[in-house]
């Protein structure tokens, strides 16, 4: 708490005339000129005073429950993805107003986490959403979403009826996982002697070098 | 029914957390209940604002919480060169706004009633973007 005058650089909104002497809601809407850090709430009267009433009150007036501020069109942190022309997979990537705070990536379907800002490739074996979220410097937490389409950007896509399709054979990284006209919510991927290497199911398709592999639904 | 469902999580998602957001300290006003007071975190401007209700005087309950912030507009002869004066309160914020930018929202106003009598003139209410900075005009001239 302090006393004294405080900056009034901008003169951000003006309600009109408040009658009511219940409760009410009202919308404040402004765009500041500058990134302000102080918000000043004042009373006024616009009316004419009577001068030979010697410091009596004229009006009063009571606020309370202020939300917060929302910026409807500007986004603190923003997600990017593209595609990796090389492996079919994504980059995901992001910005943010502030730095040095959390991020944290997540999915839809789940299955895919990251505290990076950039976590870098990622190769989904359906179409997925990909969530960041930001911790910002005043505590609220704010998301960006973005998509990866199995079904865009990959000309090399053709219909194989009930077929899965998985290469490149041999793999020495990342594998990439296809299908098309059915819907899979599991796949498991077993090598020549029959060893589990994509349990519990795919986000990823992810085998170890030089292993083969076989289909199996 | 998954993929509905998670079809559903994402346009929730991207409807309700697509926008920015400023929180203020202590927004429902509450503590301090008393005259020439203000809630915690928050600073007095101009004059004597109160955190009410207070008995005696105003004691019209808050919309939330257990108080709010009374601001009174006064007649003084020591004032010039208008006569008036306009309480007002301010509060720092942890994240500042952005030059520019739309932003909104919402609070809660009502004209008082001392002692169950409304004054009955008009009041509104103002509110200005500015810094740290004590401006050298006082009593609410520059307002």
């Amino acid at each position: 708490m302090g006393g004294g005058a405080c900056d009034t650089a901008q003169l951000l909104w003006c309600s009109p005339v408040i009658k009511n002497t219940t409760w009410q809601r009202y919308r404040v809407n402004f765009i500041p000129n500058q990134n302000y850090q102080f918000l000043t709430f004042g009373s006024f009267n616009a009316s004419a005073i009577p001068s030979d009433t010697f410091h009596s009150n004229i009006a009063y007036l009571g606020l309370d429950s202020i939300s917060d501020i929302i910026l409807p069109h500007y986004k603190i942190v923003k997600a990017t993805i593209t595609q990796d022309t090389a492996t079919h997979c994504f980059q995901l990537s992001s910005t943010a107003v502030y730095g040095g705070l959390n991020f944290q990536w997540s999915s839809i379907p789940s299955g895919f986490t990251s505290s990076a800002q950039n976590p870098g490739l990622v190769c989904p074996v359906v179409n997925t959403s990909y969530i960041v979220s930001f911790t910002t410097p005043c505590g609220s937490i704010v998301y960006d979403t973005v998509f990866a389409d199995m079904h865009t950007g990959i000309n090399d896509v053709k219909g194989k009826g009930n077929k899965l399709e998985v290469y490149p054979n041999p793999v020495s990284n990342v594998l990439i996982c296809k299908c098309a006209n059915m819907l899979i919510n599991t796949i498991e991927i077993t090598d020549v002697l029959g060893r589990v290497c994509s349990n519990p199911p795919l986000q990823r398709c992810m085998c170890s070098q030089d292993t083969n592999w076989r289909e199996t639904l | 029914m998954k993929l509905i469902i998670n079809i559903i999580v994402i346009y929730l998602c991207m409807g309700l957390i697509a926008h920015a957001q400023i929180k203020l300290q202590n927004p429902s006003l509450d503590g301090g209940n008393g005259l020439n007071n203000v809630p915690q975190y928050w600073n007095i401007c101009v004059e004597t604002p109160d955190v009410l209700p207070v008995s005696g005087y105003f004691i019209q309950p808050p919309y939330h919480g257990v108080s709010y912030i009374g601001l009174g507009v006064w007649n003084s002869l020591l004032v010039v060169p208008s006569n008036r004066l306009f309480e007002s309160v301010g509060i720092f914020l942890s994240c500042s706004l952005i030059q520019g930018e739309e932003h909104f929202f919402n609070i809660y106003l009502t004209q008082l009633k001392k002692n169950s009598v409304t004054n009955g003139d008009s009041i509104q209410l103002k509110i200005w973007g500015g810094e740290l900075a004590i401006q050298p005009s006082y009593y609410g001239v520059a307002l």
